[in-house]
């Protein structure tokens, strides 16, 4: 029987307006033409046809722009209450593909951070916006606190030690960190999003463009998931930034993960979705003990019972999360310590369900699970992914410590 | 320091060859497999550097000729008490460089195991097909079971009874005449020199004498193998579909006969299941490795990861699961190489069966969680091929998926502990 993916799955369908639904429709009709009814074509073809449907959706449809004010040329969704609707968006595009939600999740979390409103912050929107509003794809790398070395003393955010630093040069500072990891698109970003910190071990963000003198990257690196996302270590020498491109508050760096936790927690559910879809697909037709169909054998219907619990349950906390953030008259914006917590208890959250919901169904699939004919696996693939970089190191610690430090005021520095 | 080698394990119970052997393995591993099992991902359609090792496993150090008798020109290793102990450490140190390495070299053994070990043996066929597996030339064996409606039916013997199968065994004069079509078997793909076929003398029965297990060289007429499949991992395991059409085989080629042959194949069962704890036991081991140089070489707060106390809690819980997946992979050991014993099964018995099951079960769960939460300790790192940790993830579900999967497990748990009779 004929379905629609998003109806079977509650959310606050009250959170997002009327426009949103109208885009996420076509975007979903966009999906089903261009990609998942062509898995094979799409799989054959993959790093060519990845890119077609990106300049597709980005600049024919206008996605890239969509979070700039619209004075610098964007759509104007950069109001914290239109946070669902950017959530819509993006789990409507992973469900065709997570990569293609990956490098526009990479994409408004950075640019969130300086072109949300109240806090709009004009050098750096300057610097970010007309790569971003123009006709041109632009890709986005970030990089944040994660792994130190042994015998090397870091400065830390919240534990998280910090290996890009920045140093007063003339007219703005001088950016500095070798070999260091991005979460994604070190290979082929044009802006860098560099979590680093000064001499004082303050953290900030700083803006970069790719093309600055003092920048080199490193090998390619194969992943397990998310391919077409090339990554690689980037190395800074002495890269000048200019002061109003950095933007000096832990703050910032705060905001940043909230974005992030959310617009991955957004592509993860997508991926699930069009996974839910895949699966349901093997249960309708799967036969088992030569009679029965699969889903109505009690235990396998229960694995699948899990399998729909755990992606509505990450459903429902991506939009939490969008709520939070969107309803500023509630919960005050990102100034408030329990938006950075939520953003990370349930973005851990969402991650786990999406991939346990993966998992799970996979076991039903069998071998066709395991094929790349039925395109469960990249799912699989690319949600773990997401959930690892998304981690920085030392699995789900880091954020446990924030979360003890918010309840507890667990002393841990 | 500590290393693999501090795993637990049974040290009364390991045969005096294994030592020697272990060493053997694990130098071939280190220095043929680890460097270069990172080129395995591409290789999966030409095997360029994989067959070599393949050929070095199963020509070079005899794998491929074990279980032969010494007349013939094995080892007659299925007449010895530390059979299964020699597979499994096989199984545990190859699959600690690659499991579906080990996965094919084991496998090619997979279907001559139904007519080599006592007490369901086939001298004749024995001396038939040992030129093939003793000679110098890769002799690849393929146990072809699975079928497009599902693999898991014919598997599930107990309840199914082969009813399911499709591919047709017909006697025509001293030939059995095979139709069918299989897919998915380790070692298919092209790269099959034999197959071991379990099929139907009468589509529909349910009577055991009806289930044939007949070996089919690949290049009968009539056979045909498809290229290998695209998989997410387990690259150096070629599969793909097998179509008999008409193939004839002389009689001699049915293992035992009616009746035998579904117990052989019963066996069968639980050979998987011991060849898939090695798998997952070593690729857990060389997960340890790993998170140990990554653990103490990267900081969290300044401080080692190994020595930060949360990080070390997790730490703590892989090292103490593979600890106990090691012991429960001895375990599944103990049921086989105890088949000749007062106390012992036979490996085809439901006791072997249903207990080998519900370890295999356990040990890939954790394995799979293992590995997950390894990959998450490496964080930016964990999906980094270049660690190899998420490449074992890949593998490792496979080995929890096949042989009909959890549930298949969980029904033969349930069946064996509380009788259930119509599940
Ligand atoms: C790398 C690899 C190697 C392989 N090697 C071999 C090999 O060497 N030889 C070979 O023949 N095959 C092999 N296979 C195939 C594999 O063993 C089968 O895929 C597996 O047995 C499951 O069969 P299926 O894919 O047809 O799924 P199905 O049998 O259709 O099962 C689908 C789902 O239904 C569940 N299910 C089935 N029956 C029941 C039941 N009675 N009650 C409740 N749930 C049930 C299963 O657990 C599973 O979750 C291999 C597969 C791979 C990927």
């Amino acid at each position: 029987m004929a379905y629609d993916v998003n109806e079977l799955f509650p959310y606050p369908k009250n959170w997002v307006n009327d426009e949103t639904h109208t885009i996420a429709t076509a975007v979903h009709q966009w999906a089903d033409k261009k990609i998942i009814n062509n898995r094979l074509e799409y799989q054959k073809a993959y790093s060519e046809l990845f890119l077609e449907r990106r300049r597709s959706h980005n600049l024919d449809i206008g996605f890239q722009r969509i979070i700039f004010p619209e004075e610098y040329g964007g759509s104007g969704f950069n109001t914290l209450e239109k946070t669902p609707q950017l959530v819509t968006i993006l789990g409507e595009l992973s469900r065709a593909d997570a990569g293609l939600g990956f490098m526009s999740a990479l994409e408004y979390a950075l640019s969130a951070v300086a072109a949300m409103e109240p806090n709009v912050n004009k050098e750096v929107c300057d610097l970010i916006a007309p790569m971003l509003c123009g006709q041109e794809l632009k890709t986005v790398s970030i990089l944040m606190p994660g792994q130190g070395i042994k015998d090397r003393i870091d400065p830390l955010f919240m534990g998280r030690p910090i290996s890009a630093r920045i140093t007063p040069a003339q007219e703005g500072y001088s950016l500095s960190g070798s070999g260091i990891r991005p979460i994604g698109n070190g290979a082929i970003a044009d802006i860098f999003g560099v979590v680093c910190a000064d001499p004082d071990g303050r953290p900030g963000i700083a803006y970069v463009a790719a093309d600055s003198k003092g920048i080199s990257r490193g090998e390619e690196i194969k992943q397990t998931g998310l391919d077409a996302c090339l990554n690689a270590d980037i190395s800074f020498s002495n890269v000048h930034v200019p002061s109003g491109h950095v933007i000096m508050n832990d703050d910032a760096v705060r905001e940043l993960y909230t974005w992030l936790n959310l617009f991955l927690g957004a592509v993860s559910v997508g991926a699930c979705l069009n996974f839910f879809e895949i699966l349901r697909n093997w249960a309708d037709n799967r036969v088992i003990k030569g009679k029965g169909l699969l889903k109505n054998n009690p235990l396998c219907a229960s694995v699948l019972a899990a399998v729909a619990e755990e992606i509505g349950l990450a459903k429902i906390l991506v939009y939490n999360i969008s709520n939070f953030i969107g309803r500023t008259e509630v919960w005050g914006g990102h100034e408030n310590p329990v938006i950075f917590m939520a953003a990370q208890m349930f973005g851990k959250r969402i991650q786990q369900c999406s991939l346990n919901a993966i998992n799970r169904g996979m076991e039903l699939m069998a071998s066709a699970g395991y094929a790349k004919e039925w395109h469960a696996e990249k799912h699989w693939r690319d949600v773990k992914t997401i959930q690892s970089v998304l981690c920085g190191v030392g699995a789900e610690v880091p954020v446990q410590l924030d979360i003890a430090r918010f309840f507890y005021e667990s002393d841990l520095d | 320091m500590k290393s693999i080698d501090d795993f637990s394990r049974p040290l009364n119970n390991v045969s005096p060859m294994e030592r020697p052997f272990r060493k053997v393995l694990r130098r071939v591993v280190d220095d043929e497999i680890m460097p270069h099992r990172r080129k395995y991902d591409e290789d999966w359609e030409n095997h360029e550097y994989i067959e070599p090792v393949i050929h070095k496993l199963c020509v070079g150090l005899g794998i491929q000729k074990a279980l032969f008798p010494q007349e013939y020109g094995g080892w007659s290793l299925g007449q010895s008490d530390y059979m299964m102990a020699l597979a499994y450490c096989i199984a545990e140190e190859v699959g600690r460089g690659d499991s579906a390495l080990s996965l094919s070299s084991i496998c090619s053994l997979w279907p001559v195991c139904t007519f080599l070990i006592p007490p369901l043996v086939n001298m004749d066929l024995a001396r038939e097909l040992a030129p093939m597996f003793t000679g110098e030339a890769l002799c690849i064996g393929c146990q072809a079971m699975t079928e497009p409606q599902g693999g898991s039916d014919i598997e599930n013997m107990d309840l199914i009874k082969g009813k399911t199968i499709t591919t047709t065994a017909r006697q025509d004069g001293d030939h059995w005449v095979i139709n069918g079509h299989k897919l998915w078997p380790t070692n298919s793909g092209g790269i099959a020199t034999i197959f071991g076929v379990p099929c139907t003398t009468r589509p529909g029965s349910e009577d055991p004498n009806d289930f044939a297990y007949i070996m089919v060289p690949a290049d009968t007429e009539g056979v045909t193998q498809s290229p290998p499949y695209a998989k997410a991992g387990m690259a150096a395991d070629k599969n793909g579909d097998i179509w008999f059409e008409n193939a004839r085989v002389p009689l001699s080629y049915r293992i035992h006969g009616p009746g035998k042959d579904a117990l052989a194949f019963k066996g069968l069962i639980y050979m998987g299941q011991l060849g898939s704890v090695g798998f997952a036991v070593g690729a857990l081991m060389n997960v340890y490795e790993i998170l140990y140089e990554f653990a103490s070489t990267r900081t969290f707060g300044n401080r080692l990861l190994k020595e930060n106390d949360a990080i070390a809690g997790i730490l703590g819980d892989i090292a103490g699961s593979i600890d106990i997946c090691r012991v429960l992979a001895y375990e599944v050991v103990r049921l086989g190489d105890d088949r000749n014993k007062p106390w012992g099964n036979p490996i085809y018995s439901e006791e072997t069966i249903a207990k080998s099951r519900n370890i295999k079960e356990f040990i890939c769960d954790k394995a799979v969680d293992v590995c997950g939460k390894a990959m998450d300790i490496l964080g930016t790192h964990g999906s980094d091929r270049a660690w190899d940790v998420e490449k074992h993830w890949r593998d490792l579900k496979m080995v929890q998926l096949w042989l009909g999967g959890k549930q298949l497990c969980q029904m033969e748990k349930a069946r064996y502990y509380f009788n259930c009779t119509t599940l």
